[in-house]
Protein backbone atom coordinates (compact mmCIF):
# COMPACT_ATOMS: atom_id res chain seq x y z
CA UNK A 1 0.00 0.00 0.00
CA UNK A 2 1.26 3.34 -0.91
CA UNK A 3 2.24 5.81 1.49
CA UNK A 4 3.48 9.24 1.49
CA UNK A 5 4.71 11.04 4.99
CA UNK A 6 5.57 14.65 5.45
CA UNK A 7 8.14 15.26 8.24
CA UNK A 8 9.70 18.35 10.08
CA UNK A 9 9.07 20.48 6.84
CA UNK A 10 10.31 23.97 7.04
CA UNK A 11 10.32 26.29 3.75
CA UNK A 12 11.14 30.24 3.85
CA UNK A 13 10.18 32.38 0.34
CA UNK A 14 12.53 34.97 0.07
CA UNK A 15 15.24 33.95 2.03
CA UNK A 16 17.68 36.74 2.58
CA UNK A 17 15.70 39.30 1.34
CA UNK A 18 13.75 41.68 2.90
CA UNK A 19 10.92 39.92 2.27
CA UNK A 20 10.88 37.15 4.45
CA UNK A 21 8.13 34.42 4.36
CA UNK A 22 7.91 31.42 6.84
CA UNK A 23 5.63 29.74 4.57
CA UNK A 24 5.56 26.57 6.33
CA UNK A 25 7.02 25.89 10.00
CA UNK A 26 7.95 22.61 11.02
CA UNK A 27 4.85 20.12 8.92
CA UNK A 28 4.12 16.86 9.56
CA UNK A 29 1.72 14.36 8.55
CA UNK A 30 1.23 10.72 6.85
CA UNK A 31 -1.23 9.58 4.82
CA UNK A 32 -1.90 6.09 3.37
CA UNK A 33 -3.33 4.65 0.43
CA UNK A 34 -7.16 4.74 -0.27
CA UNK A 35 -7.59 7.70 1.93
CA UNK A 36 -8.59 11.38 1.00
CA UNK A 37 -7.48 13.78 3.27
CA UNK A 38 -8.58 17.26 2.87
CA UNK A 39 -6.32 20.18 3.64
CA UNK A 40 -8.01 23.80 4.50
CA UNK A 41 -6.62 27.03 5.77
CA UNK A 42 -7.04 30.52 5.71
CA UNK A 43 -5.72 31.84 2.49
CA UNK A 44 -1.56 32.07 3.08
CA UNK A 45 -1.51 29.64 5.62
CA UNK A 46 0.86 27.00 3.64
CA UNK A 47 -1.35 24.89 2.18
CA UNK A 48 -0.13 25.10 -1.24
CA UNK A 49 3.36 25.50 -0.62
CA UNK A 50 3.46 22.42 1.21
CA UNK A 51 1.24 20.00 -1.78
CA UNK A 52 4.25 21.86 -3.88
CA UNK A 53 6.72 20.42 -2.18
CA UNK A 54 5.14 16.40 -2.23
CA UNK A 55 6.27 15.82 -6.09
CA UNK A 56 9.28 18.16 -5.63
CA UNK A 57 8.28 21.18 -7.18
CA UNK A 58 10.10 22.63 -4.21
CA UNK A 59 12.76 21.37 -2.23
CA UNK A 60 12.10 21.18 1.86
CA UNK A 61 14.82 24.07 3.50
CA UNK A 62 14.99 21.25 6.17
CA UNK A 63 12.54 18.09 6.93
CA UNK A 64 11.85 15.41 4.22
CA UNK A 65 9.38 13.89 2.17
CA UNK A 66 8.87 10.11 2.20
CA UNK A 67 7.15 8.48 -0.68
CA UNK A 68 6.83 4.70 0.47
CA UNK A 69 9.44 5.35 3.47
CA UNK A 70 11.68 6.67 1.08
CA UNK A 71 12.95 10.53 0.74
CA UNK A 72 12.49 11.72 -2.67
CA UNK A 73 15.25 13.45 -2.81
CA UNK A 74 17.99 10.81 -1.81
CA UNK A 75 18.26 10.56 -5.92
CA UNK A 76 18.58 13.95 -7.23
CA UNK A 77 18.37 12.90 -10.77
CA UNK A 78 14.86 10.50 -10.48
CA UNK A 79 13.04 13.44 -8.85
CA UNK A 80 11.22 13.46 -12.68
CA UNK A 81 10.07 9.88 -11.46
CA UNK A 82 8.60 11.19 -8.08
CA UNK A 83 6.40 13.17 -10.27
CA UNK A 84 4.56 10.85 -11.93
CA UNK A 85 3.71 9.62 -8.69
CA UNK A 86 2.40 12.09 -7.17
CA UNK A 87 0.10 13.65 -9.29
CA UNK A 88 -0.50 17.60 -8.60
CA UNK A 89 -3.47 18.99 -10.42
CA UNK A 90 -2.90 23.01 -9.85
CA UNK A 91 -5.44 25.93 -9.40
CA UNK A 92 -7.51 26.31 -12.46
CA UNK A 93 -5.65 23.76 -14.33
CA UNK A 94 -7.21 24.02 -17.76
CA UNK A 95 -5.38 27.26 -17.91
CA UNK A 96 -2.57 24.80 -18.73
CA UNK A 97 -4.30 22.96 -21.86
CA UNK A 98 -1.92 23.50 -25.13
CA UNK A 99 -2.30 20.31 -27.59
CA UNK A 100 -4.24 19.99 -30.88
CA UNK A 101 -6.79 18.26 -29.52
CA UNK A 102 -8.19 16.62 -25.82
CA UNK A 103 -6.33 13.45 -26.67
CA UNK A 104 -3.17 14.46 -27.10
CA UNK A 105 -3.41 17.13 -24.10
CA UNK A 106 -3.89 13.71 -21.44
CA UNK A 107 -1.12 12.11 -23.36
CA UNK A 108 1.77 14.62 -22.34
CA UNK A 109 2.01 12.94 -19.36
CA UNK A 110 2.12 9.30 -19.88
CA UNK A 111 4.40 10.14 -22.88
CA UNK A 112 7.15 11.87 -20.70
CA UNK A 113 6.83 9.09 -18.90
CA UNK A 114 8.69 7.21 -22.01
CA UNK A 115 5.30 4.45 -22.01
CA UNK A 116 4.53 2.84 -26.07
CA UNK A 117 2.13 4.22 -28.04
CA UNK A 118 -0.57 0.73 -27.00
CA UNK A 119 0.18 2.07 -23.02
CA UNK A 120 -0.06 5.65 -23.87
CA UNK A 121 -3.94 4.58 -25.55
CA UNK A 122 -4.90 2.73 -22.97
CA UNK A 123 -4.11 5.54 -20.57
CA UNK A 124 -5.62 8.27 -21.96
CA UNK A 125 -9.14 6.04 -22.88
CA UNK A 126 -9.33 5.29 -19.33
CA UNK A 127 -8.37 8.75 -17.53
CA UNK A 128 -10.73 10.11 -20.05
CA UNK A 129 -13.62 7.73 -19.23
CA UNK A 130 -12.73 8.07 -15.08
CA UNK A 131 -13.67 11.90 -15.55
CA UNK A 132 -16.44 11.65 -17.74
CA UNK A 133 -15.25 12.58 -20.93
CA UNK A 134 -16.90 11.49 -24.06
CA UNK A 135 -14.81 9.62 -26.68
CA UNK A 136 -15.98 11.85 -29.09
CA UNK A 137 -14.76 14.90 -27.53
CA UNK A 138 -11.43 13.30 -27.52
CA UNK A 139 -10.65 14.69 -31.10
CA UNK A 140 -11.49 18.07 -30.32
CA UNK A 141 -9.74 21.01 -29.74
CA UNK A 142 -9.58 21.65 -25.81
CA UNK A 143 -10.44 25.25 -26.05
CA UNK A 144 -13.70 24.40 -27.53
CA UNK A 145 -15.24 22.10 -24.43
CA UNK A 146 -16.90 24.14 -21.92
CA UNK A 147 -15.48 25.59 -18.66
CA UNK A 148 -16.14 22.16 -16.77
CA UNK A 149 -15.06 20.12 -19.32
CA UNK A 150 -11.84 21.64 -19.40
CA UNK A 151 -11.40 20.71 -15.85
CA UNK A 152 -11.82 17.50 -16.39
CA UNK A 153 -9.75 16.95 -19.04
CA UNK A 154 -7.34 18.66 -17.57
CA UNK A 155 -7.43 16.71 -14.22
CA UNK A 156 -7.34 13.49 -17.03
CA UNK A 157 -4.14 14.47 -18.00
CA UNK A 158 -2.54 13.52 -14.42
CA UNK A 159 -4.77 10.61 -13.61
CA UNK A 160 -3.40 9.37 -17.01
CA UNK A 161 0.01 9.52 -15.67
CA UNK A 162 -1.93 6.73 -12.64
CA UNK A 163 -0.53 8.24 -9.97
CA UNK A 164 -0.18 6.82 -6.28
CA UNK A 165 -0.43 9.98 -4.59
CA UNK A 166 -2.74 12.29 -7.01
CA UNK A 167 -3.11 15.85 -4.96
CA UNK A 168 -5.39 19.12 -6.26
CA UNK A 169 -5.09 22.12 -5.44
CA UNK A 170 -8.79 24.01 -4.69
CA UNK A 171 -10.20 21.42 -8.07
CA UNK A 172 -13.68 22.60 -7.58
CA UNK A 173 -12.88 26.70 -7.82
CA UNK A 174 -14.83 28.35 -9.82
CA UNK A 175 -17.51 25.28 -11.29
CA UNK A 176 -21.31 25.33 -10.87
CA UNK A 177 -22.41 23.22 -7.91
CA UNK A 178 -23.06 20.06 -10.59
CA UNK A 179 -19.82 20.90 -12.16
CA UNK A 180 -18.65 20.46 -8.64
CA UNK A 181 -20.37 17.16 -7.35
CA UNK A 182 -19.10 15.42 -10.91
CA UNK A 183 -15.39 16.18 -10.30
CA UNK A 184 -15.40 15.34 -6.59
CA UNK A 185 -17.25 11.90 -7.42
CA UNK A 186 -14.63 11.12 -10.37
CA UNK A 187 -11.71 12.01 -7.38
CA UNK A 188 -13.37 9.40 -5.48
CA UNK A 189 -13.74 6.95 -8.28
CA UNK A 190 -10.26 7.43 -8.86
CA UNK A 191 -9.28 6.64 -4.94
CA UNK A 192 -11.33 3.12 -4.88
CA UNK A 193 -9.96 2.35 -8.60
CA UNK A 194 -6.41 2.25 -7.75
CA UNK A 195 -6.13 2.62 -3.85
CA UNK A 196 -4.24 5.80 -4.25
CA UNK A 197 -3.95 8.65 -2.09
CA UNK A 198 -5.91 11.57 -2.64
CA UNK A 199 -4.88 15.50 -1.26
CA UNK A 200 -7.46 17.65 -1.75
CA UNK A 201 -6.98 21.65 -1.21
CA UNK A 202 -9.99 23.53 -0.51
CA UNK A 203 -11.62 26.26 0.88
CA UNK A 204 -15.30 24.47 0.91
CA UNK A 205 -16.11 23.08 3.90
CA UNK A 206 -18.82 21.67 2.06
CA UNK A 207 -16.72 19.88 -0.47
CA UNK A 208 -14.91 18.16 2.63
CA UNK A 209 -17.39 16.85 4.72
CA UNK A 210 -18.85 15.17 1.66
CA UNK A 211 -15.44 13.37 0.18
CA UNK A 212 -12.69 13.84 3.44
CA UNK A 213 -11.62 10.90 5.40
CA UNK A 214 -9.31 13.11 7.34
CA UNK A 215 -8.45 17.21 7.77
CA UNK A 216 -5.26 18.78 7.84
CA UNK A 217 -5.81 22.17 9.17
CA UNK A 218 -3.19 24.45 8.52
CA UNK A 219 -2.52 27.86 10.17
CA UNK A 220 0.35 30.71 9.67
CA UNK A 221 2.43 27.68 8.29
CA UNK A 222 1.80 25.41 11.11
CA UNK A 223 -0.46 22.27 11.04
CA UNK A 224 -3.25 23.44 13.72
CA UNK A 225 -4.63 19.99 13.25
CA UNK A 226 -5.06 16.91 11.76
CA UNK A 227 -7.77 14.57 12.71
CA UNK A 228 -11.00 13.09 11.34
CA UNK A 229 -13.56 15.30 9.81
CA UNK A 230 -15.52 14.84 12.53
CA UNK A 231 -13.69 15.61 15.22
CA UNK A 232 -12.57 18.72 13.29
CA UNK A 233 -15.86 20.34 12.63
CA UNK A 234 -16.62 19.35 15.85
CA UNK A 235 -14.04 21.94 17.06
CA UNK A 236 -16.15 24.86 15.38
CA UNK A 237 -14.87 27.71 18.04
CA UNK A 238 -10.91 27.09 17.46
CA UNK A 239 -11.65 26.89 13.65
CA UNK A 240 -13.40 30.39 13.08
CA UNK A 241 -10.51 31.89 15.38
CA UNK A 242 -8.36 30.95 12.31
CA UNK A 243 -10.22 32.10 9.94
CA UNK A 244 -12.37 28.94 9.14
CA UNK A 245 -15.79 27.72 8.86
CA UNK A 246 -17.71 25.10 9.54
CA UNK A 247 -20.53 23.68 6.87
CA UNK A 248 -23.81 25.75 6.53
CA UNK A 249 -25.97 22.58 7.70
CA UNK A 250 -23.49 21.77 11.00
CA UNK A 251 -24.31 25.33 12.19
CA UNK A 252 -27.84 24.30 11.51
CA UNK A 253 -27.46 20.94 13.50
CA UNK A 254 -25.64 23.05 16.28
CA UNK A 255 -28.39 26.09 16.45
CA UNK A 256 -31.15 22.92 16.66
CA UNK A 257 -29.63 21.72 19.58
CA UNK A 258 -28.89 24.51 21.15
CA UNK A 259 -32.85 25.32 20.98
CA UNK A 260 -33.07 21.96 22.73
CA UNK A 261 -34.17 19.73 19.98
CA UNK A 262 -32.39 16.00 20.17
CA UNK A 263 -30.02 16.67 17.14
CA UNK A 264 -26.58 15.89 17.47
CA UNK A 265 -23.91 19.19 16.89
CA UNK A 266 -21.47 16.48 15.02
CA UNK A 267 -23.26 16.26 11.51
CA UNK A 268 -22.15 17.59 8.53
CA UNK A 269 -23.89 16.57 5.66
CA UNK A 270 -27.63 17.85 4.57
CA UNK A 271 -28.89 13.61 4.40
CA UNK A 272 -27.46 13.13 8.27
CA UNK A 273 -29.18 16.31 9.70
CA UNK A 274 -32.00 15.09 7.71
CA UNK A 275 -32.24 11.94 9.06
CA UNK A 276 -32.06 12.97 12.32
CA UNK A 277 -35.02 15.28 12.29
CA UNK A 278 -37.01 12.90 10.58
CA UNK A 279 -35.98 10.21 13.39
CA UNK A 280 -36.91 12.93 15.87
CA UNK A 281 -40.21 13.70 13.64
CA UNK A 282 -41.03 9.97 14.02
CA UNK A 283 -40.72 9.95 18.03
CA UNK A 284 -42.98 12.41 18.17
CA UNK A 285 -45.81 11.38 16.19
CA UNK A 286 -45.15 7.98 18.43
CA UNK A 287 -46.28 10.35 21.44
CA UNK B 1 15.12 31.66 -10.89
CA UNK B 2 12.27 33.49 -12.51
CA UNK B 3 11.02 35.19 -9.25
CA UNK B 4 14.05 36.59 -8.36
CA UNK B 5 13.65 38.94 -11.35
CA UNK B 6 12.53 42.70 -9.94
CA UNK B 7 11.16 44.58 -12.47
CA UNK B 8 11.86 48.31 -12.46
CA UNK B 9 13.88 49.40 -9.76
CA UNK B 10 11.92 52.26 -7.79
CA UNK B 11 12.46 52.20 -3.91
CA UNK B 12 10.51 54.85 -2.57
CA UNK B 13 12.49 56.46 0.18
CA UNK B 14 10.45 59.92 -0.23
CA UNK B 15 13.60 62.11 -0.56
CA UNK B 16 14.16 65.49 -2.30
CA UNK B 17 14.87 63.86 -5.35
CA UNK B 18 11.91 61.43 -5.39
CA UNK B 19 10.02 64.85 -4.73
CA UNK B 20 11.20 66.32 -7.84
CA UNK B 21 8.56 66.71 -10.76
CA UNK B 22 9.15 63.41 -12.88
CA UNK B 23 9.59 65.66 -15.68
CA UNK B 24 11.79 68.04 -14.31
CA UNK B 25 14.04 64.57 -13.87
CA UNK B 26 13.47 63.48 -16.92
CA UNK B 27 14.67 66.47 -18.67
CA UNK B 28 17.45 67.12 -16.35
CA UNK B 29 18.79 63.50 -17.41
CA UNK B 30 18.72 63.99 -21.12
CA UNK B 31 20.38 67.68 -19.83
CA UNK B 32 22.52 65.34 -17.83
CA UNK B 33 23.87 63.14 -20.19
CA UNK B 34 24.36 65.66 -23.09
CA UNK B 35 26.77 67.53 -20.22
CA UNK B 36 28.87 64.27 -19.60
CA UNK B 37 29.43 64.15 -23.44
CA UNK B 38 29.88 68.05 -23.27
CA UNK B 39 32.64 67.79 -20.57
CA UNK B 40 36.26 67.57 -22.59
CA UNK B 41 38.96 67.52 -19.55
CA UNK B 42 38.96 66.25 -16.24
CA UNK B 43 38.29 69.51 -14.79
CA UNK B 44 35.14 69.91 -16.00
CA UNK B 45 33.85 66.49 -15.93
CA UNK B 46 34.85 66.74 -12.30
CA UNK B 47 32.52 69.40 -11.65
CA UNK B 48 29.65 67.03 -13.13
CA UNK B 49 31.08 64.30 -10.74
CA UNK B 50 30.22 66.66 -8.38
CA UNK B 51 26.63 66.85 -9.18
CA UNK B 52 25.85 63.07 -10.06
CA UNK B 53 27.25 62.23 -6.38
CA UNK B 54 25.27 65.09 -4.94
CA UNK B 55 22.07 63.84 -6.91
CA UNK B 56 23.09 60.13 -5.23
CA UNK B 57 23.31 61.28 -1.59
CA UNK B 58 20.18 63.29 -2.07
CA UNK B 59 18.31 60.13 -3.19
CA UNK B 60 18.86 58.47 -0.11
CA UNK B 61 19.38 55.60 -1.89
CA UNK B 62 22.28 53.11 -0.01
CA UNK B 63 25.23 53.56 -1.74
CA UNK B 64 25.33 49.29 -2.65
CA UNK B 65 22.47 49.67 -4.78
CA UNK B 66 24.20 51.84 -7.04
CA UNK B 67 27.45 49.98 -7.05
CA UNK B 68 25.26 46.54 -7.87
CA UNK B 69 24.25 48.79 -10.95
CA UNK B 70 27.74 49.61 -11.55
CA UNK B 71 28.59 45.74 -11.54
CA UNK B 72 26.23 44.11 -13.94
CA UNK B 73 28.05 46.79 -16.61
CA UNK B 74 31.19 45.88 -15.54
CA UNK B 75 32.65 44.02 -18.72
CA UNK B 76 31.59 46.65 -20.93
CA UNK B 77 33.33 48.89 -18.76
CA UNK B 78 36.84 46.78 -18.93
CA UNK B 79 36.67 46.27 -22.63
CA UNK B 80 36.13 50.36 -23.22
CA UNK B 81 38.90 51.08 -20.89
CA UNK B 82 40.96 48.58 -22.67
CA UNK B 83 40.08 49.72 -26.15
CA UNK B 84 40.56 53.12 -25.50
CA UNK B 85 44.42 51.99 -23.60
CA UNK B 86 45.67 50.38 -26.65
CA UNK B 87 44.25 52.38 -29.17
CA UNK B 88 44.72 55.76 -28.39
CA UNK B 89 48.55 57.41 -29.32
CA UNK B 90 50.19 60.29 -27.98
CA UNK B 91 52.10 61.41 -25.21
CA UNK B 92 54.68 59.40 -22.99
CA UNK B 93 55.61 55.94 -24.39
CA UNK B 94 54.96 54.03 -20.76
CA UNK B 95 55.01 50.22 -22.18
CA UNK B 96 56.13 48.92 -25.72
CA UNK B 97 55.67 45.03 -26.03
CA UNK B 98 54.74 43.10 -28.79
CA UNK B 99 51.70 44.90 -30.26
CA UNK B 100 51.08 46.44 -27.47
CA UNK B 101 51.77 49.80 -26.39
CA UNK B 102 50.47 52.05 -23.69
CA UNK B 103 51.09 55.52 -23.70
CA UNK B 104 50.46 58.48 -20.67
CA UNK B 105 47.85 60.23 -23.03
CA UNK B 106 46.12 56.16 -23.41
CA UNK B 107 45.85 55.61 -20.10
CA UNK B 108 44.41 59.11 -19.29
CA UNK B 109 41.82 58.53 -21.80
CA UNK B 110 40.74 55.22 -20.90
CA UNK B 111 40.01 56.34 -17.60
CA UNK B 112 38.13 59.61 -18.91
CA UNK B 113 35.68 57.34 -20.77
CA UNK B 114 35.69 55.00 -17.94
CA UNK B 115 34.99 57.71 -15.95
CA UNK B 116 32.11 59.26 -18.76
CA UNK B 117 30.52 55.78 -18.59
CA UNK B 118 29.88 55.06 -15.14
CA UNK B 119 28.38 58.39 -14.91
CA UNK B 120 25.81 57.52 -17.11
CA UNK B 121 24.84 54.85 -15.58
CA UNK B 122 24.73 56.25 -12.15
CA UNK B 123 22.52 59.37 -13.36
CA UNK B 124 20.10 57.08 -15.36
CA UNK B 125 20.14 54.95 -12.17
CA UNK B 126 18.79 58.12 -9.89
CA UNK B 127 15.82 58.34 -12.11
CA UNK B 128 15.02 54.95 -12.24
CA UNK B 129 15.31 54.86 -8.21
CA UNK B 130 13.62 57.77 -7.34
CA UNK B 131 10.75 57.49 -10.51
CA UNK B 132 8.41 54.99 -10.46
CA UNK B 133 7.88 53.50 -13.38
CA UNK B 134 3.83 54.99 -14.44
CA UNK B 135 4.92 58.31 -12.91
CA UNK B 136 8.07 57.96 -16.00
CA UNK B 137 5.21 57.08 -18.40
CA UNK B 138 3.05 60.36 -17.34
CA UNK B 139 5.82 62.43 -17.31
CA UNK B 140 7.07 61.51 -21.02
CA UNK B 141 3.18 61.70 -21.83
CA UNK B 142 3.16 65.20 -20.78
CA UNK B 143 6.15 66.11 -22.40
CA UNK B 144 5.58 64.69 -25.69
CA UNK B 145 1.85 66.58 -25.64
CA UNK B 146 2.54 69.72 -28.25
CA UNK B 147 2.49 67.08 -30.84
CA UNK B 148 -1.64 67.42 -30.47
CA UNK B 149 -0.65 70.83 -32.84
CA UNK B 150 0.68 68.08 -35.46
CA UNK B 151 -2.79 66.10 -35.27
CA UNK B 152 -0.66 63.35 -32.46
CA UNK B 153 -2.16 63.95 -29.70
CA UNK B 154 -4.38 60.81 -29.54
CA UNK B 155 -1.56 58.81 -30.49
CA UNK B 156 0.64 59.82 -27.84
CA UNK B 157 -1.60 59.42 -24.82
CA UNK B 158 -2.40 55.38 -26.50
CA UNK B 159 1.18 54.73 -26.26
CA UNK B 160 1.38 56.17 -23.06
CA UNK B 161 -1.54 53.57 -22.13
CA UNK B 162 0.30 51.05 -23.88
CA UNK B 163 3.46 51.67 -22.02
CA UNK B 164 1.35 51.63 -18.47
CA UNK B 165 -0.32 48.85 -19.45
CA UNK B 166 2.92 46.44 -20.39
CA UNK B 167 4.95 47.81 -16.74
CA UNK B 168 1.56 46.75 -14.70
CA UNK B 169 1.34 43.32 -16.28
CA UNK B 170 5.17 42.31 -16.69
CA UNK B 171 4.91 40.82 -13.02
CA UNK B 172 1.86 39.25 -13.31
CA UNK B 173 2.93 37.85 -17.01
CA UNK B 174 6.35 36.20 -14.75
CA UNK B 175 3.93 34.81 -12.30
CA UNK B 176 1.76 33.44 -14.86
CA UNK B 177 5.22 31.48 -16.29
CA UNK B 178 6.22 30.46 -13.35
CA UNK B 179 2.60 28.68 -12.76
CA UNK B 180 2.80 26.94 -16.15
CA UNK B 181 5.91 26.13 -15.84
CA UNK B 182 5.37 24.02 -12.52
CA UNK B 183 1.96 22.43 -13.95
CA UNK B 184 3.80 20.90 -16.80
CA UNK B 185 6.32 20.05 -14.80
CA UNK B 186 4.18 18.14 -12.81
CA UNK B 187 3.30 16.33 -15.91
CA UNK B 188 7.01 15.15 -16.40
CA UNK B 189 7.82 18.19 -19.15
CA UNK B 190 11.65 18.36 -19.10
CA UNK B 191 12.57 22.14 -19.79
CA UNK B 192 16.51 21.36 -18.97
CA UNK B 193 18.33 18.89 -21.01
CA UNK B 194 18.33 17.82 -24.41
CA UNK B 195 19.79 19.33 -27.90
CA UNK B 196 18.43 22.85 -29.15
CA UNK B 197 15.63 21.45 -30.92
CA UNK B 198 14.19 19.58 -28.04
CA UNK B 199 14.24 22.50 -25.67
CA UNK B 200 12.84 24.38 -28.16
CA UNK B 201 10.27 22.54 -28.57
CA UNK B 202 9.94 22.07 -24.72
CA UNK B 203 8.84 25.85 -24.67
CA UNK B 204 5.62 24.89 -26.72
CA UNK B 205 3.68 23.92 -23.79
CA UNK B 206 4.53 27.02 -21.50
CA UNK B 207 4.08 29.49 -24.32
CA UNK B 208 0.82 28.42 -25.96
CA UNK B 209 -0.96 28.33 -22.55
CA UNK B 210 0.94 31.52 -21.78
CA UNK B 211 -0.71 33.48 -25.50
CA UNK B 212 -3.51 31.97 -24.96
CA UNK B 213 -4.43 33.51 -21.29
CA UNK B 214 -2.94 36.96 -22.42
CA UNK B 215 -5.08 37.60 -24.82
CA UNK B 216 -7.96 36.43 -22.63
CA UNK B 217 -6.17 39.02 -20.15
CA UNK B 218 -6.17 41.67 -22.65
CA UNK B 219 -10.01 40.90 -23.65
CA UNK B 220 -11.14 41.55 -19.74
CA UNK B 221 -8.66 44.21 -19.22
CA UNK B 222 -10.55 46.45 -22.60
CA UNK B 223 -13.77 45.11 -21.35
CA UNK B 224 -12.90 46.26 -18.17
CA UNK B 225 -11.73 49.58 -19.10
CA UNK B 226 -14.88 50.11 -21.45
CA UNK B 227 -16.88 49.05 -18.64
CA UNK B 228 -15.77 52.02 -16.79
CA UNK B 229 -16.32 54.92 -19.81
CA UNK B 230 -12.65 54.73 -21.13
CA UNK B 231 -13.11 56.20 -24.63
CA UNK B 232 -9.17 57.89 -25.07
CA UNK B 233 -7.45 60.14 -23.73
CA UNK B 234 -9.73 62.99 -25.12
CA UNK B 235 -11.42 65.03 -22.08
CA UNK B 236 -9.61 62.25 -19.57
CA UNK B 237 -8.53 64.16 -16.28
CA UNK B 238 -5.57 62.72 -14.21
CA UNK B 239 -6.07 61.20 -10.94
CA UNK B 240 -2.31 62.25 -9.70
CA UNK B 241 -1.93 66.01 -11.03
CA UNK B 242 1.78 66.90 -11.47
CA UNK B 243 2.69 70.23 -10.63
CA UNK B 244 6.08 72.26 -10.67
CA UNK B 245 6.55 73.30 -7.65
CA UNK B 246 9.82 75.22 -5.76
CA UNK B 247 11.84 72.23 -5.63
CA UNK B 248 11.97 71.90 -9.30
CA UNK B 249 12.82 75.53 -9.92
CA UNK B 250 16.06 74.81 -7.37
CA UNK B 251 17.23 71.93 -9.01
CA UNK B 252 16.48 73.45 -12.53
CA UNK B 253 19.00 76.69 -11.10
CA UNK B 254 21.70 74.31 -9.52
CA UNK B 255 22.11 72.46 -12.79
CA UNK B 256 22.14 75.55 -14.81
CA UNK B 257 25.13 77.27 -12.61
CA UNK B 258 26.97 73.28 -12.62
CA UNK B 259 25.91 73.43 -16.50
CA UNK B 260 27.50 77.20 -17.22
CA UNK B 261 30.45 76.35 -14.87
CA UNK B 262 31.34 72.93 -17.09
CA UNK B 263 31.26 75.45 -20.32
CA UNK B 264 33.31 77.91 -18.53
CA UNK B 265 36.10 74.90 -17.66
CA UNK B 266 36.19 73.70 -21.07
CA UNK B 267 37.19 77.18 -22.46
CA UNK B 268 39.36 78.01 -20.17
CA UNK B 269 41.08 74.44 -18.74
CA UNK B 270 44.18 75.15 -20.49
CA UNK B 271 44.65 78.63 -19.26
CA UNK B 272 43.61 77.07 -15.71
CA UNK B 273 46.00 74.06 -16.02
CA UNK B 274 49.00 76.34 -16.92
CA UNK B 275 48.17 78.28 -13.55
CA UNK B 276 48.44 75.53 -11.48
CA UNK B 277 51.13 73.48 -12.94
Amino acid sequence: MSQIEVKNLVYTYGKGTPFVNHAVNDVSFKANGGEIIGIIGHTGSGKSTVVQHLNGLLRPESGEILLNGKNIWTEYEKISDVRFKVGLVFQYPEYQLFEETVEADIAFGPKNMGLDDAEIKRRVEYAARLVDIEPELLQKSPFDLSGGQKRRAAIAGIIAMQPEVLVLDEPTAGLDPQGRDLILSRIDEYRKEQNAIVLIVSHSMEDMAKVADKLLVMNKGKVEMFDTVCNVFSNAERLSQIGLDIPEITRVAIELNKKGYDIPRNLFTVQAVFESVMELKKGRCRK
Amino acid sequence: MINDITFGQFIDTNSKIHKLDPRTKLLLLIVFIVFIFVSNNFLSLGLTVVLVVAAMLLSKIPVKMYLRNIRSILPIIIITSLLNMFYSGGGKVLVDWWIFTITSAGISRSVFMTLRIVLLILISAVLSYTTSPTALTGAIESLLKPLKWIGLGNAVHTMAMVMTIALRFIPTLIEETQKIMNAQKARGADMETGGIIKRVKALLPILIPLLISSIRRAYELAEAMECRCYNGGTGRTKYKLMRYSHRDVVAAVVSTVVFAGVIVLNIYSGAIYSLIF
